[in-house]
């Protein structure tokens, strides 16, 4: 397995680069706006993987260039290429049942890397030791899998489901081997301490020099870390606390950590320019928890509420005032003095995250009920971190209980995403002739969306805060009617269909 | 690419000259007379900085040493009030130090810093490090300097790793350059929808 | 509960039993069945859906039964309270002679023949126990106030526009209305459960509905429009057992699957849109069928657009049910009483491409204001898209057979 790694990771790893991915999909809009017949497509692709892989080679050479490049690398990136794309592009083509081959390998190598790596472990041991490469393969080897025999809600259920088992418990549940595993306990400490000073939460995606962020909210702060270093507010404060006139002097330090955010917010716009919102909507594992109150409510046949325009906006502006509130308390932050004070208020590093709502469910989905943090005292910026905790906590939990993804339109990580909705590669579209009127759509919508209902000219129907859910498209009776586009390509139309 | 677990990690440090405004910055002050660690010999200098960057992490004073160019260890100055850590766990993730050289040492231009959890050095470990206005020439900063990496392709257990850029001169702002591309794209396309 | 009609000026129910007029009646329903019995081709088990429309027993009940207007009444809703829903939307011409005599001639034919059918004391409409009206027009309005006298009846309210945004709560609270005045009419409870059932059953009806029109689409000749009418409406205009009627249905839409023409048809393929087209008044079905040309799709609240929007269920609550129904029984219809109606346009150009037609019918019922003037629309914006385009006005009379033939053979001539 080890050889098969390195083989791997040394063969592919050009085309783990976010530059591969980005042309690769520019390319492709650039083909199919052409109209070019299939194999020109394929054949292009191909020649420009081959092209590409050897001019990463060649910049190899040159580490003062190659070093600057491979901050921007993912397994991600060669994983989505590898499997997505062809499962979202050759679903309908006649290869497609040899392509499923490809995920049904990986998966098995999946399976055979954690008995590899338990093969170094003492026996009683329990929990997933698998390197990043082939979780990820394996997680989105068995969705790719599973979907073809799901309806759409089936899938993004059981994608919800497994997002929040690797992003939130994957920090002590999915460690990279077993010294990363060790290293981990050894650093764990008594998880009773305050909000402010929240103890380890070191991811288990972190490399050297190199910060792995996906858009949406997986909050690393849960129990050993989460996944993934976090989402982008982590990364925003993290640049506004760096101290630019440092910078400017040439601090070499202040400079790497700022080149460091710099290729990690590189890397999550290509994937936010990609997915946009989508990322809400199937990955964030913060609304999937918040989601389970909704499912509870369901299942007791309890009715939602359908949010006003004035609490709609409450929450919209609530959550650019927090954000924006806390970007600049990072800000004064990188110049606090000795005693973590600025003009004599105590600020924390990671403002938003204190009294972010992930903060406090994450531990606790991960831990239990008595894993929620000691709130902090009043001597935190004059309270303002208690009373903003427990209030962005109160519109957290009224939102899923009562009225779906009513968070999600404060959400500030967000609504980042919701910038790509129109314009990124992701679209909505609807055919206006084929639309009856009925508003299931505006029904069904978890963000009570009204735009796809009642456009009734153009064929975009993105909006800022549509999450992807694709509820609408699902529900939609009218064959043809509403479609995700991905660039052009249809991935999912509505058709007719009765329930049960 | 490896992402393992290394044992011991090193980088050269390379001597600056430091200024006043660069003392203050660093947040101390200058205290009147001369300063007692440079008082020993008249040609030995102590070279003064923080250690302030993500990937430094000892779990004691005691886990760092310096090296000269052939090899020999020097002591070590730990400011205690300076030590950071960022979750409080005990791991210091950064701390002021002073390495008191002697005069080739100093001609030499760079010393070895070298941490991890199987060093044991006898580092001496003081409140605060002060600076004396008498002896304002013999104070000098470090900058990080990389070596050339060394290619391991079949172990887990490197010992060297790059840590810093040199030159990390604005090079970073060529990263502004795909990010402002794929912005004026965004901005592009949502005009044509209009 | 509150009451819609205030008693005091209450009269008591009249009939004007008129053996002459009955006689009429029957002798218009039986020409109809005569001519689709010389229609070349019927599927093998129509005789159930003409029993179905004609057979009189029908008049007994074992369950209470609702009668109905239009096509914006939930009917899951009645079902669910364990009763039977009928629409008693009446085509006989015969019927609105006597409706005249009472009220006016100046009023839609099918009001008058609706209310000439309450006058008969022997009438299927009289078996009733209860009516729901929607305000759908100015006549069907009047009506129920009239036809309170007769038996209870509620108004079921519609919004003037079909604005999701401003109305959705108002139609709700509408449903609501409905539901509490047939729960303490009928002494029932409505139970989530039981109405998730009667959803699902009608659901089927809409698929099946939408696969027989997507079916006939590709072989007209394997069943003509008007068999295709009398077999969405003796489900609709009778009490039927749904499932029956399902599995029957199910039948005729294997047969037409299996259907091979002998030559491929040249007759002209037109689409039907206008007026409601109730059982006998099949005149200008009998009419194309006569002058040669294939009535493949409809647009018709008595055909196929009756069953074409199923209800979709998202949450299973009791309030999100009585939604998902005023979804897709208020705002999904393309009836012109709402005004704004870019959907009934859509439907008609969209019916009109996936059909590949060649042209456009209009039915409109003569008296009938709404889709009178709808008419202006889809001229002109069938003009303009150079599509071919009839209008016919008309009422359930035949005095006018054979002026509307000629004008249909020289439309045809056209195409």
């Amino acid at each position: 397995m080890n050889t098969l790694y390195t083989f791997l990771a040394h063969y592919l790893e050009p085309l783990t680069s976010c530059f591969y991915l980005l042309g690769l999909l520019f390319l492709f809009l650039f083909l199919s706006r052409r109209v070019s017949p299939a194999t020109w497509i394929y054949v292009s692709l191909t020649l420009f993987t081959v092209i590409f892989w050897l001019l990463y080679r060649i910049i190899e050479e040159y580490p003062a260039v190659s070093r600057w490049t491979e901050r921007l690398n993912s397994p991600l990136v060669v994983i989505m290429v590898v499997l997505v794309l062809p499962a979202i592009f050759f679903k309908h083509s006649r290869w497609y049942k040899y392509f499923l081959i490809l995920p049904a390998l990986l998966l098995i190598l999946s399976v055979l890397e954690i008995f590899h790596q338990y093969q170094e472990v003492p026996q009683g041991f329990a929990w997933f030791l698998m390197r990043p490469g082939y979780l990820i393969a394996g997680v989105i080897s068995f969705l790719v899998l599973a979907h073809s025999f799901m309806g759409l809600a089936t899938f993004r259920r059981a994608t919800r489901i497994t997002m929040v088992l690797v992003l939130i418990y994957g920090g002590f549940a999915f460690r990279q081997n077993y010294v990363d595993y060790q290293a981990m306990v050894e650093r764990r400490v008594d998880t009773g301490k305050d909000l402010m000073v929240f103890s380890e939460t070191t991811p288990v995606m972190k490399y050297e020099q190199r910060l792995s962020y996906i858009p949406s909210a997986p909050c690393r702060f849960s129990a050993d870390g989460g996944y993934v270093q976090g989402c982008v507010m982590e990364l925003l404060q993290r640049i506004m606390q760096l101290n630019f006139s440092k910078v400017a002097r040439g601090d070499t330090v202040e400079m790497t950590l700022l080149a460091i955010a710099l290729a990690a917010l590189l890397a999550m716009v290509v994937l936010l320019f990609i997915g946009a919102r989508w990322w809400c909507g199937w990955i964030c594992p913060l609304s999937s928890l918040g989601d389970l109150f909704d499912f509870l409510r369901k299942k007791l046949g309890l009715p939602h509420l359908k949010p006003s325009h004035p609490l709609k906006l409450t929450y919209l502006v609530s959550g650019l005032s927090f954000a924006g509130f806390s970007l600049l308390l990072a800000k004064a932050y990188a110049h606090i003095d000795k005693q973590g004070a600025f003009l004599g208020c105590k600020i924390p590093m990671h403002p938003f995250c204190k009294i972010c709502p992930g903060q406090q469910v994450c531990p606790v989905a991960s831990k239990g009920i008595g894993a929620y943090p000691p709130l902090p005292g009043m001597e935190w910026l004059f309270g303002f971190f208690k009373i903003a905790a427990l209030l962005l906590l109160g519109l957290f939990l009224f939102g899923f209980i009562t009225s779906r993804r009513l968070w999600c339109r404060f959400c500030p990580m967000g609504m980042i995403g919701g910038i790509f909705n129109r314009g990124g590669l992701l679209a909505l579209k609807k055919d206006v002739q084929k639309c009856n009127g009925c508003g299931v759509c505006s029904d069904v919508c978890p963000m009570n969306i009204h735009r796809v209902q009642e456009e009734k000219k153009h064929n975009n129907v993105s909006s800022f805060n549509c999450i992807y859910c694709l509820k609408c498209v699902d529900k939609c009776p009218q064959d043809q009617c509403l479609s995700l586009q991905f660039s052009g390509k249809i991935i999912v139309q509505s058709t007719f269909k009765i329930n049960g | 690419m490896l992402w393992g677990m290394a044992r011991e990690k090193e980088v050269l440090l390379i001597f600056q000259p430091i200024s006043k405004d660069d003392i203050i910055d660093m947040g101390m002050e200058i205290q009147k007379g001369d300063d007692p660690f440079l008082a020993e010999a008249n040609n030995t200098f102590l070279v003064i900085g923080t250690i302030n960057y993500p990937s430094f992490s000892a779990s004691g004073f005691h886990r760092l040493m310096a090296y000269d160019v052939s090899g020999q260890p020097l002591s070590l100055l730990i400011d205690r009030s300076s030590v950071y850590s960022e979750f409080e766990d005990g791991t210091i993730n950064s701390m002021r130090i002073a390495i008191l050289i002697d005069y080739p040492t100093f001609q030499s231009g760079s010393v070895r810093l070298t941490w991890g959890e199987s060093l044991n050095a006898p580092n001496k470990v003081v409140d605060q490090i002060k600076i004396y206005e008498n002896s304002l020439d013999r104070y000098r900063t470090f900058a990080w300097e990389s070596k050339p990496q060394q290619e391991n392709t079949d172990s887990y257990a490197a010992s060297l790793e790059i840590i810093v850029d040199d030159q990390a001169d604005i090079y970073y702002l060529w990263y502004l350059l795909p990010l402002g591309i794929l912005f004026i794209l965004l901005i592009v396309r949502k005009k044509l929808l209009k | 509960m509150d009451k819609q009609f205030d008693e005091t000026y209450k009269l008591s129910p009249r009939f004007s039993d008129n053996p002459e007029n009955l006689k009429k009646q029957r002798f218009i329903e039986e020409t109809q069945i005569r001519i689709q019995a010389e229609l070349p081709i019927r599927p093998t088990n129509i005789a159930y859906f003409e029993t179905l429309m004609n057979n009189q027993d029908q008049k007994k009940k074992s369950k209470p039964r609702i009668g109905y207007f239009c096509n914006m009444v939930p009917r899951e809703i009645i079902g669910a309270l364990e009763a039977e829903p009928v629409r008693l939307d009446c085509g006989n011409n015969a019927a609105s002679q006597v409706g005249e005599e009472v009220l006016s001639g100046e009023i839609c034919p099918l009001t008058r023949a609706t209310f000439g059918s309450f006058l008969n004391s022997n009438s299927l409409a009289n078996t009733c126990d209860l009516l729901v009206l929607p305000a759908a027009c100015d006549a069907k309005r009047k009506m129920g106030e009239i036809l309170n006298d007769f038996k209870p009846t509620f108004m079921y309210n519609l919004p003037p526009e079909q604005n999701f945004h401003s109305y959705r709560d108002f139609s709700f609270r509408e449903t609501l209305r409905l539901v509490t005045f047939l729960e303490t009419h009928l002494a029932v409870k409505l139970s989530r459960k039981i109405l998730n059932r009667e959803i699902k059953k009608e659901q089927r009806r809409s698929m099946l509905v939408r696969t027989l029109q997507e079916e006939r689409i590709k072989k007209p000749a394997a069943l003509t429009g008007a068999d295709f009418f009398l077999i969405i409406q003796s489900s609709l205009f009778r009490p039927a057992q749904l499932d029956e009627w399902l599995l029957e249905t199910e039948k005729v839409i294997d047969q037409i699957r299996s259907f091979q023409p002998e030559r491929t048809s040249l007759h002209p393929r037109l689409i039907l849109t206008g007026a409601p087209m109730v059982w006998p008044n099949f005149k200008l079905l009998n009419l194309v069928q006569e002058s040669g040309a294939d009535i493949v799709a409809d647009t018709l609240c008595t055909g196929g657009q009756s069953c074409f929007d199923p209800v979709v269920l998202d949450e299973l609550g009791k309030k999100a049910l009585l939604h998902a129904l005023t979804n897709r029984y208020v705002f999904a219809s393309i009836c012109p009483c709402f005004i704004s109606q870019t959907t009934r346009m859509n439907r008609i150009i969209d019916l009109f491409k996936t059909a590949g037609a060649e042209g456009v019918i209009n039915y409109s019922l003569r008296l009938c204001q709404l889709f009178d003037m709808e008419n202006f629309r889809i001229v002109n914006t069938l003009k303009n898209l150079k599509i071919p385009y009839l209008n016919i006005r008309s009422d359930y009379s035949l005095e006018d057979t054979e002026q509307l033939r000629v004008r249909i053979e020289a439309f045809l001539e056209t195409l």
